[in-house]
Parts: C-alpha cells; structure tokens; sequence
C-alpha cells in the first residue's frame, strides 16, 4: 500500500473548507508513513512486540529512511511504538482496554476544548457549529457526513485556538482517520447524538455541559469501535 | 533572537540522552527562560550548533517538542514556538489534572487493600518531606504507583507527551506548590480509600488548577522584573 505523496496537483484539485482536510492533503511523509503504521496497528496486522525495520517501510511505502524515522518518533512519542537507537523500533500492542482508553482519554482533551470553544465561540461561531451539525444530520452520503464530521472537528480545534489542547490531541489521534462511519456504522448516530447536545450546551453557554457532551460521545465511540471490531473481525484492509 | 549559547557541556547530550533529547531539553528551556517567544521561528542552525549536532536530531527534537504543545509546525516554513501564555499554562495543566484524575478513576476500579496500603506509605512520605528535592521525589514515586495501579499504557503514553511547562524541580522553582500539593495528596488519600471516583476527579482537577495560577503568577512576576 502506497500513501498519497503531497502533490502540488492535490492541494490545487481539493481546496476543501475544512482545516482537517487542508492539514491532511498537505500532511508530510512522515506523518502519513506514521498514520500508515498506526493503522497496521490497530488492525492487528502488526501486533506487540513485532519489529519495524526502517528499511522494509522504506521500500514498501516507496520513500526515503528519513520520514521513516521521522514517524517511528512520532509513534514512540504517541505510545504506538517503543523506539531505543540501538535496539530498533517495536509494536507496543494495542488491545481492546487500550482502544477503550484511547478514546477516553481522547474524549478528555476534546472536553476541554469544548470548554474553551463556550468561553470564546462568537455569535457567528456558534451559528457555523450549528449549521455544519444540520447539514451533518441531514446528509445521506457518507462521504458527505464524514466531511461535516471533519469540518465540525476543526471548528472546535480552530475555535478554542489553544497549542496545548491541540498537541494533545496529536499524542491521542484519530486512530481510524479515513472511513472512520465505514467501519463503525453506529458511530454515525452517536456523533449525531453528542454534537446535538455540544450545540445545545453552546447555545446556552454552558461550559459543563459541553465539556460532558463531548467527553460521553469519544466514550461511546470507543465501545462502538470495540464492538465493531468484535463483530467484523478486526478491520483487515482498512 | 541572539544566537543560542555555543556548544557547551551543559546543553550536550547527557548519559542515556540522544542528541534529540538534549535538544528538547534545550528548545524547553529557551521557551520557558522567555529566550525564545511566541511566534518566533525556531533557529534549526543555531540550536544545531548549540548543543553540537547535527540537524537531523534536531528535526527529530522539534516532532516530540510539537506533540509536547511547544511548537507547532507549518509544512515547508518549519516550526514555530507556541505562546506560553496565561491560556498555555491553564490548558497544560487542566489536561494533567484530567489524566491524573483517569489515573484515580482506573485506580480505585482496580485496587486491592494491600495496593491502597502501599499508596498510603508513600502518601506518607509526602506529607513528611521537609524539603523541595525529597518532596519531589516521594510526590513522583506516589503518582507513578498511582499511574501503574491504573494499568493503562496509553495513558502511560500521553502523560509521557504531555510537557513539564518548568524545567527542574517544579516543587522548588514554583512557590507554594509544594504545600498545594501535599494538601491535594492528602485529599486524595482519603477519596480513594472510600472508593469516591467522582471526588478523585474533582481533587486532580483542583490541584492542578491551583498550580497553574502559582506557575502563572511565577511568569508574571519574571516578566515585570526583566
């Protein structure tokens, strides 16, 4: 499987609104070598104690030792990955407590955010939010829905406007980042659910609320991901 | 910015260091001692030339400084330093009070007697350290019984990234910490002997909320006077 290289081509042809999908299309070969392996890690292709060899990524992915370097750091620093200079790079593993934790842990950092995003959310923020979520909740594409999805996602980064949060969020990642409703189809209504109630609590002004609503959905989303694992298999060809 | 001090034995990789580690220690401190400020590009050549490396420790440096909330980077312009900042301070140490407060949670689900007894010892020694270097270190052994009775790697993984704002000992660089903190650990004890995973919660959150405005009032206080 070969990862998109950042073309020039690519950035002119998707121009989309939404600051998640500029950083994805302009994201660096490291960061997509990173979301490759983090992948064959939560697919259970690569398990605990398996060795990633810089080389073998290299060649399969068609890219130079250095972005691959680059993103065993990345993993190492994430948790993903043990990394000691001598000894090489190996799978942390990744089981069905530590997809639960991920989220939730996710979940904690987002809640902040919601935080911040009450404090600071003008008028006109707030009625961004609110639209994104109609048009979110009236799509019948998929494609559409996950783009509201990410839209959605990065008003709320863009809105709370904190480093600190946002890094945070790098050390807990999206784990499934593309086709994320494909392979956990409740998780479509659990979104819905929980941005309806950010909303709500955003209108209001009420910072606990919000915090609470987004805290209960990554929670949520952590045991759909667990059950539609358990059900399909793990998500081989992801 | 005046170029970073030349290559010294203080900023060089120390035993069990690599070169990417000394530089992180290095762009941390710069960040904190106010040398490098928000918005600023961050001298790759410089801080090179600094700790003796070569450039590629430092890019390696600045992945972990990003996942850290020190910088960020923009693609092709390279990394810039993230404000340290009243907000900076709060979020930092709002996400520490959070995944300590996980730690409690996990903690109390899956603790026995003898666990808590053991929590108890070191809670002990916390409250009977006299001075900032023996404080520090029973305050590190009791949360890291803490984090292991909680038995999660990944939030193992994100207390790892999730940056010591001040370089040192905290407890001694930031006054009043340390009283703060033997107060909350004292707190705690009593919450997670009776099983109150809520009230856990809410002690982690405190504590750390108090020490942000102790950090803040230290930044402050550094600013006026230089």
């Amino acid at each position: 499987m070969k990862p998109k290289e950042p073309s020039t081509a690519d950035r002119s042809t998707r121009p989309s609104s939404t600051g998640v999908r500029r950083r994805l299309t302009r994201a660096s070969s490291a960061d997509q070598v990173a979301a490759h392996i983090r992948r064959l890690i939560v697919s259970g292709e690569l398990t605990k104690g398996d060795r990633l060899r810089q080389e073998d990524i290299a060649d399969e992915l068609g890219v130079s030792r250095i972005p691959v370097r680059e993103a065993i750091i990345a993993l190492d620093s994430e948790g993903w990955v043990t990394f000691e200079n001598n000894r090489g790079a190996y799978v942390a593993g990744l089981e069905v407590d530590d997809i639960r934790d991920h989220f939730e842990l996710r979940g904690l950092v987002f809640g902040l955010i919601a935080r911040r995003v009450v404090e600071t959310a003008t008028d006109e923020d707030i009625a961004t939010f609110d639209d994104v979520f109609h048009t979110m909740m009236a799509a019948t594409e998929l494609d559409v829905f996950t783009e509201m999805n990410d839209r959605f996602i990065g008003r709320l980064i863009k809105v709370a406007n904190s480093p600190r949060l946002t890094a945070a969020l790098m050390v807990t990642p999206a784990i499934l980042p593309t086709g994320f409703f494909e392979y956990v189809p409740a998780g479509r209504q659990i979104q819905e659910h929980g941005y309806r109630e950010f909303v709500e609590a955003l209108k209001a002004r009420s910072a606990e609320q919000a915090d609470s609503a987004l805290v209960a959905t990554l929670l949520r989303q952590g045991d759909a991901v667990v059950e539609a694992f358990a059900s399909t298999g793990l998500v081989a060809g992801a | 910015m005046a170029r970073p001090a030349t290559a010294s034995t203080k900023n060089a990789p120390g035993v069990g260091e690599t070169g990417g580690d000394a530089v992180a220690r290095y762009v941390r401190r710069l960040v904190f001692e106010g040398t490098l400020t928000d918005g600023q590009r961050l001298p790759q050549d410089d801080i090179a030339d600094a700790i003796g490396v070569s450039r590629i420790p430092v890019r390696e440096a600045i992945i972990v400084l990003e996942r850290e909330g020190w910088v960020h980077v923009v693609p092709h312009r390279g990394a810039f330093v993230n404000a340290l900042d009243e907000q900076a301070v709060l979020d930092r140490f709002a996400l520490y009070g959070r995944f300590y407060g996980f730690a409690a949670r996990r903690a109390i689900e899956r603790m026995t007697t003898h666990d808590l007894t053991t929590l108890n010892v070191h809670a002990d020694r916390i409250d009977n350290a006299a001075n900032p270097s023996v404080f520090e270190r029973a305050n590190a052994h009791y949360l890291s019984a803490l984090v292991h009775l909680a038995g999660s790697n990944r939030l193992i993984a994100v207390l790892r990234s999730t940056a010591q704002i001040v370089p040192g000992n905290f407890f001694a660089i930031v006054p009043n910490t340390m009283t703060i903190q033997k107060a909350g650990i004292a707190e705690l004890q009593v919450a997670l002997e009776s099983g109150e995973a809520t009230e856990a919660t809410r002690i982690f959150a405190a504590v750390e909320h108090r020490h942000a405005l102790e950090v803040i009032a230290l930044l402050n206080e550094r600013r006026r006077s230089a």
